[in-house]
């Protein structure tokens, strides 16, 4: 009995040392294999979030994302790994709790499954480090510009009246006269 | 063979006596509207002057009309790719200070002012913004200033004469002038038509008049460029061009065309003219002094037989064909040869012909008196007008033609007087006559159509055999009790 009751002991703390191992190991197995290809595709929005929030890219910028990936409503967020690591972001992104934020994403929160994909994507983000993208902002209005340059030129050619210089050439010689 | 039907007119300068019933009869028919004040369909010119808009006739000013390029016929204003690239920004389009600001007075002011020392004046105000303005120009504001220095004097047909011929001109005592009425040709072709990109521009088959389809137009305003005449106008309230109409619906209720039915000098001729289709091209592509004698060629003689059974064969109603060989304009065009196409040089083939004026009186110097010279009836050379400025007008600088018409009309006038006064040999006559190649038959049927002549023979409207276009398509029946006024529809825009 005593033999038995000391083994059952041993056996339940064997037990939940196993299943502790196990969360701890299943959730830092699962923090590592959040999939990064399919946090870029959470992020520019080529596939929805499960309960229907926006994709990142529409208010904020990232390097690396071409032209599209330079939004301005919200903080770049090129240096956002650097600065927070992965607990940090997950933090973040758990809540979400901006003002502007709350708004899209209360009601619409993140799975536990694109938290760890766009973790892992803004980790694979930081490490390759690419050079900021040309904002689209500063290319639309270099085509304005260019645009209104063009019609403004051909305006140029543009028929001036015939009255006018008529009656002013005639304003002209009259003044020689006198 | 391509025998179509255009109803088309003379009108005989001669007789014009610029007193502006036809402008003001069209202005209260057609245009009495919001955003189209400044435009007149029908307007009368005091040439040499520059017209309405000023300067219309320097096509290198306003790039209208179409030119030749190689053996080909393109639209002087550019192509189809031209055309285009230009469609959000015409370069060519009149300004509203070419053609004029339209303006109204404050008449309620005459009547409403309060009581004071001064009598109350009624103030311009423009009808574009409805603020006081000075008027500065008007759809005739050169009207009888054939001396301006600013409107006669840059007349483009007086700067292309020599110094000599400019001087001629102007000289005090020989001043001249006299007015040019002018419509839309409805022309045979159509600049307008081969401009509009959204295709609303078509010649009706059944009389050729040209019209704008208001449901179709879209505003793009290619066809107040391309009109050489800059007879389309932009409606600045309803989004859509307009342009003459000739009074179709007046016409096909038998009536003559507003401005026809209320001229004070009988002037007007309106008929049916026969031509082949076929020969527009060719006809086009001539030389500018060929231009008249070219467009002649293309009309056909009513009476042929084989013209009848050619026109026969493309549908014209035998109605037509006889509306055709009592037209008065066939009898001006081709009989006697004595009206001429306005600026042909501008090759859209114009249907609305003149007769040129045998200007006035010459007169000499006589002791301080002034007498009618002499040898007037005989002297073409001594034409108060210089005969280029009148080619250039008519002839696409072809003196030949003017000079055969004069001798035409001199020879009208001598055999008049030869009737009247009696002083004139009968060798003279004879000289006149052979000169002119008309005998004194014509001559007499020239002088009766000219002065004598009633409105039906002047004006010849043909049946326009509305009800046969109706059953093409419908039930004249059905047509008559369902159709009413037809469909009104508010400008759409596609943005």
């Amino acid at each position: 009995m005593e033999t038995s009751g000391w083994r059952a002991e041993l056996y339940r703390l064997t037990l939940a040392l196993a299943f502790l191992a196990l969360v701890l190991s299943s959730s830092v197995a699962l923090a590592a294999t959040g999939d990064a290809n399919r946090g870029e595709q959470l992020f520019t929005g080529s596939q929805a979030m499960a309960n229907g929030g926006s994709p990142c890219i529409a208010c904020h910028a990232l390097a690396g994302l071409g032209t599209a990936g330079t939004a301005s409503y919200g903080p770049d967020l090129s240096g956002l790994y650097a600065d927070y690591e992965a607990e940090g972001v997950a933090a973040v992104l758990e809540s979400l709790a901006f003002p502007s934020m709350e708004a899209i994403y209360t009601n619409r929160p993140l799975t536990e499954e694109e938290r760890l994909d766009l973790t892992a994507f803004f980790a694979q983000s930081a490490e390759k480090q690419p050079p900021a993208s040309q904002s689209l902002a500063g290319l639309i209005l270099l085509g304005v510009i260019i645009v209104f340059t063009l019609v403004g030129l051909s305006g140029l050619r543009r028929f001036k009246g015939a009255r006018r210089p008529l009656v002013e050439q005639a304003k002209k010689q009259r003044g020689v006269m006198q | 063979m391509d025998i179509r039907a255009q109803v088309s007119s003379v009108f005989h300068l001669d007789k014009c006596i610029g007193c502006h019933t036809c402008s003001i009869a069209c202005k209260n028919l057609w245009t009495d509207r919001r955003g189209n004040e400044y435009m007149w369909w029908n307007n009368v010119e005091t040439k040499p002057g520059t017209g309405y808009p000023t300067q219309w006739e320097d096509q290198d000013k306003y790039q209208g009309g179409w030119e030749r390029v190689g053996s080909q016929l393109r639209l002087k204003q550019g192509g189809k790719a031209g055309t285009l690239g230009k469609i959000f920004h015409n370069p060519n389009l009149p300004t509203i200070d070419d053609y004029y600001e339209p303006f109204t007075y404050k008449y309620e002011d005459l009547t409403n002012a309060p009581a004071g020392k001064d009598q109350p004046t009624a103030r311009p105000v423009s009808m574009i913004s409805g603020k006081p303005m000075k008027i500065e120009a008007g759809p005739n504001w050169d009207d009888d200033l054939s001396g301006s220095n600013i409107y006669a004097a840059n007349d483009p047909g007086v700067i292309q004469l020599s110094e000599e011929e400019q001087q001629q001109l102007f000289a005090i005592e020989k001043m001249v002038m006299f007015h040019l009425p002018r419509i839309c040709n409805h022309c045979m072709n159509a600049a307008c038509v081969a401009s509009c990109p959204s295709g609303a521009i078509y010649k009706r088959g059944e009389d050729g008049i040209v019209l704008i389809n208001q449901d179709k137009c879209r505003g793009w305003r290619m066809c107040v460029s391309a009109c050489p005449y800059k007879k389309t106008y932009y409606g600045w309230s309803s989004g859509k061009s307009e342009k003459c109409i000739l009074c179709y619906p007046r016409q096909e209720a038998g009536e003559a065309p507003g401005c026809f039915h209320s001229c004070v000098g009988r002037i007007r001729y309106l008929g049916v003219l026969l031509y082949d289709a076929d020969k527009i091209e060719e006809t086009a592509m001539k030389a500018d002094g060929e231009l008249p004698a070219a467009q002649r060629e293309m009309i056909l003689d009513p009476f042929d037989p084989q013209v009848i059974a050619e026109a026969r064969q493309s549908g014209l109603a035998d109605q037509v064909i006889e509306a055709a060989q009592n037209s008065p304009v066939y009898k001006f065009v081709k009989e006697w040869g004595i009206a001429l196409p306005l600026h042909p040089e501008f090759r859209t083939l114009p249907m609305l012909f003149y007769v040129p004026p045998l200007l006035p009186v010459l007169s000499v110097e006589n002791n301080g008196t002034q007498k009618i010279s002499d040898d007037f009836f005989t002297s073409l050379e001594q034409a108060r007008l210089p005969l280029m400025y009148l080619a250039g007008l008519f002839a696409g600088g072809n003196q030949d033609e003017i000079k055969a018409v004069y001798r035409r009309l001199i020879a009208v006038r001598m055999q008049r007087r030869a009737e009247s006064v009696g002083d004139l040999s009968e060798e003279e006559l004879r000289t006149a006559r052979e000169l002119a190649g008309l005998d004194n038959e014509a001559l007499d049927a020239i002088y009766r159509m000219t002065s004598l002549t009633r409105i039906k023979e002047r004006i010849v409207i043909p049946p326009m055999l509305r009800e046969q276009a109706i059953e093409a398509g419908m039930d004249p029946e059905e047509y008559k009790q369902g159709m009413g006024f037809g469909s009104r529809k508010a400008p759409k825009r596609r943005w």
